[in-house]
């Protein structure tokens, strides 16, 4: 799947018969950087089978949000598009929401890897890392400090630990880095998918994937997803406070 | 007869091949994990989905999966993967404990044609859908569990347009049988491939499964006793198939499923070990509880202190089998929570509990 331009995405929300989701935000509004900005509340507001401009097969997601809860549709074409994983063969999924969980498992099964899920029981998840002898390992800050004891008694380092979430407490993820030979954030939403990465530091800066138009505004990330989704993210305001280097990349803020 | 830790050195070799050599067909492969109602510690095994697959393929494009594990829904991606070679195919994961009417109103925005998961979770769905929505599911996989007859009503009624089928299955092995119209529910013919004997049968043919197949990587298991009691039955299906045995039900009846929870005796017998100052020997009795708003299991736990428990003793052990387990993710207070299940009633015992020869401290009082 080639990136789509932010024009392309726009025109084909203007032009949609299968949704008028956007049309009805945006009124005539038809320049890219004038079309008004797209919330948390407009996905929840309307049901999944109104703002569906695609249908392509893939995995339904449920998101909650203080907004209302609300569905999205993740097709397999644009998990495979979005390249914030790192490959390896045989990868852990350990997710506190289960619908991330399926998303990021069916990333690593679309490149080849033969991914194990985590379950909530730490200790069940603890012992099946172990049994599989993962080599990588895909967390959010909650589900990685129950992994500790496991990564601890291990002899070599993983390849990798990507760590997926909206927020980071750098200082709380700074001793794991041991644990693997790199440790990388990558910030992203259940609603948008994967937005930007960093490797882990005490102040990181977010490098926007290709896939990522990312502007700030009002010091929250905005948000476009140059992929054609099933509910394409155009404008979004993902509520992330933070600030641009003016180089393209971006700092968290809060 | 291949028991259980036997068949763990031929899982564990699955995990070993797969490691020496990358899979040339990921798609078609999976990690498989047991829940634990065959044992622990748990088995974890490299599956080759084929079973079944075949059975997945075509007709139906939207299916909710309604199962508790994420290795058994990653089961289901993998399934939508395939189907999405032929057709469109989309799959909503739904956690069996967590059904409600806001979660009712978002199965109906994705308006789904086939239902796939435990039989209890698939009759709970039905409380939550509305009557167009339940008639236009056209396909229900039922899996995971044994079928009782008054879920299976239940089932037929609230979803009237359903072709209903269930599949005989272990996580450590895969695909066993499935059912066909003619048979009644929790009887199956093999999938090919697949050999089931009957060990010891008794003057009814009931005795235990032996299940003999090929798994990934060539691999084969040679009447592995898989834990549930069945016979055959004699005579060709009405379908033409020869092949035919029902499950009875599980062997041991302290590992029990039930509403979507696996309550094990071991947990159990843990967490009267954490109260052994207030309480001595304790038996518990699971039940399934029929509500307009569906079914819930129940636990009635009876528990016996010589002289009588003291003060403060009923909430100590209400807290310690409440901290139980029963689920991979969640224990006893968190389904209870969540409605799944009623409270927990605890009833005090005045004499000791009799003897037995051998002690069921879980016993299933479900029909």
């Amino acid at each position: 799947m080639a990136p789509q331009t932010s024009k392309d995405l726009v025109l084909d929300a203007i032009r949609s018969e299968q949704s008028d989701f956007y049309r009805s935000i945006w009124g005539d509004a038809a320049d890219f950087s004038a079309l008004p900005i797209t919330r948390r509340r407009d996905l929840a507001r309307v049901p999944l089978s109104k703002r569906r401009y695609a249908n392509e097969s893939g995995i339904t997601k449920i998101v909650p949000s203080a907004d209302g809860t609300f569905l999205m549709h993740a097709d397999f074409a644009s998990i495979r598009a979005q390249e914030w994983g790192v490959v390896s063969r045989r990868p852990m999924v350990h997710l506190s929401d289960p619908y991330e969980t399926l998303e990021k498992a069916a990333w690593c099964r679309e490149r080849g890897c033969l991914p194990i899920a985590g379950e909530r029981d730490p200790g069940v998840s603890r012992y099946l890392a172990e049994k599989y002898d993962i080599d990588s390992l895909i967390a959010d800050p909650d589900t990685l400090p129950a992994l500790s004891p496991y990564l601890a008694g291990r002899v070599d380092p993983l390849e990798a630990i990507t760590v997926i979430a909206p927020s980071f407490n750098t200082a709380a993820l700074l001793p794991f880095a041991r644990f693997a030979r790199r440790l990388r954030l990558v910030l992203a939403l259940p609603e948008t998918g994967a937005i930007a990465e960093a490797p882990l530091d005490t102040q990181p800066t977010f490098t926007p994937f290709p896939h990522a138009l990312v502007e700030v505004s009002e010091g929250r990330v905005v948000l476009t997803q140059l992929l054609a989704l099933s509910t394409p993210i155009i404008r979004y305001d993902t509520g992330i406070r933070a600030a641009s280097d003016g180089a393209g990349a971006i700092v968290l803020e809060g | 007869m291949l028991e259980r830790n036997e068949l763990s050195a031929l899982l564990d070799e699955t995990l070993a091949r797969a490691k020496r050599e990358p899979l040339a067909d990921i798609l078609s492969h999976g990690i498989g994990v047991t829940s634990g109602t065959s044992g622990r510690p748990l088995l974890v095994s490299v599956r080759k989905y084929f079973a079944h697959s075949a059975e997945l393929t075509g007709g139906p494009e939207r299916a909710i999966c309604l199962r508790s594990s994420m290795s058994t829904a990653l089961s289901y991606v993998a399934f939508t993967e395939l189907r999405a070679r032929a057709h469109y195919a989309a799959m909503l994961y739904i956690d069996p404990a967590a059904l409600s009417k806001d979660v009712g109103a978002l199965i109906e925005d994705f308006d789904p044609d086939e239902l796939c998961g435990f039989p209890h979770a698939v009759a709970n769905l039905a409380g939550v859908l509305s009557a167009e929505a339940r008639g236009r599911i056209g396909s229900i996989e039922l899996a995971g569990e044994g079928l009782p007859a008054a879920i299976a009503t239940r089932i037929r009624e609230s979803f009237p347009n359903a072709a209903i089928r269930m599949i005989y299955t272990a996580s450590e092995i895969s695909g066993i049988g499935r059912s066909c119209p003619h048979l009644p529910p929790n009887t199956y013919h093999p999938f090919p491939g697949v050999t089931v004997e009957v060990f010891e049968p008794d003057a009814d043919g009931e005795g235990e499964l032996l299940i003999s197949k090929m798994i990934s990587f060539g691999i084969a298991v040679r009447q592995y006793r898989i834990g549930d009691f069945g016979k055959r039955i004699e005579g060709t299906c009405a379908c033409g198939e020869r092949d035919t045995f029902e499950v009875l039900g599980r062997n041991g009846r302290d590992y029990i499923k039930l509403a979507g929870a696996l309550l094990r005796r071991e947990l159990f017998d843990r967490a009267a070990a954490d109260c052994a100052d207030v309480l001595d020997d304790y038996r518990a009795e699971a039940s399934l509880v029929h509500t307009p708003r569906g079914d819930r299991g129940k636990i009635t736990l009876r528990v016996y202190r010589a002289g009588g428990p003291p003060a403060g003793a009923m909430e100590r052990i209400r807290d310690a089998f409440g901290s139980v387990f029963v689920t991979p993710s969640r224990r006893l207070n968190e389904v209870i929570e969540s409605g799944a299940f009623e409270p927990i009633e605890i009833l005090e015992s005045e004499t000791p509990f009799p003897p037995e020869i051998k002690v069921a401290k879980i016993v299933s009082r479900i029909d």
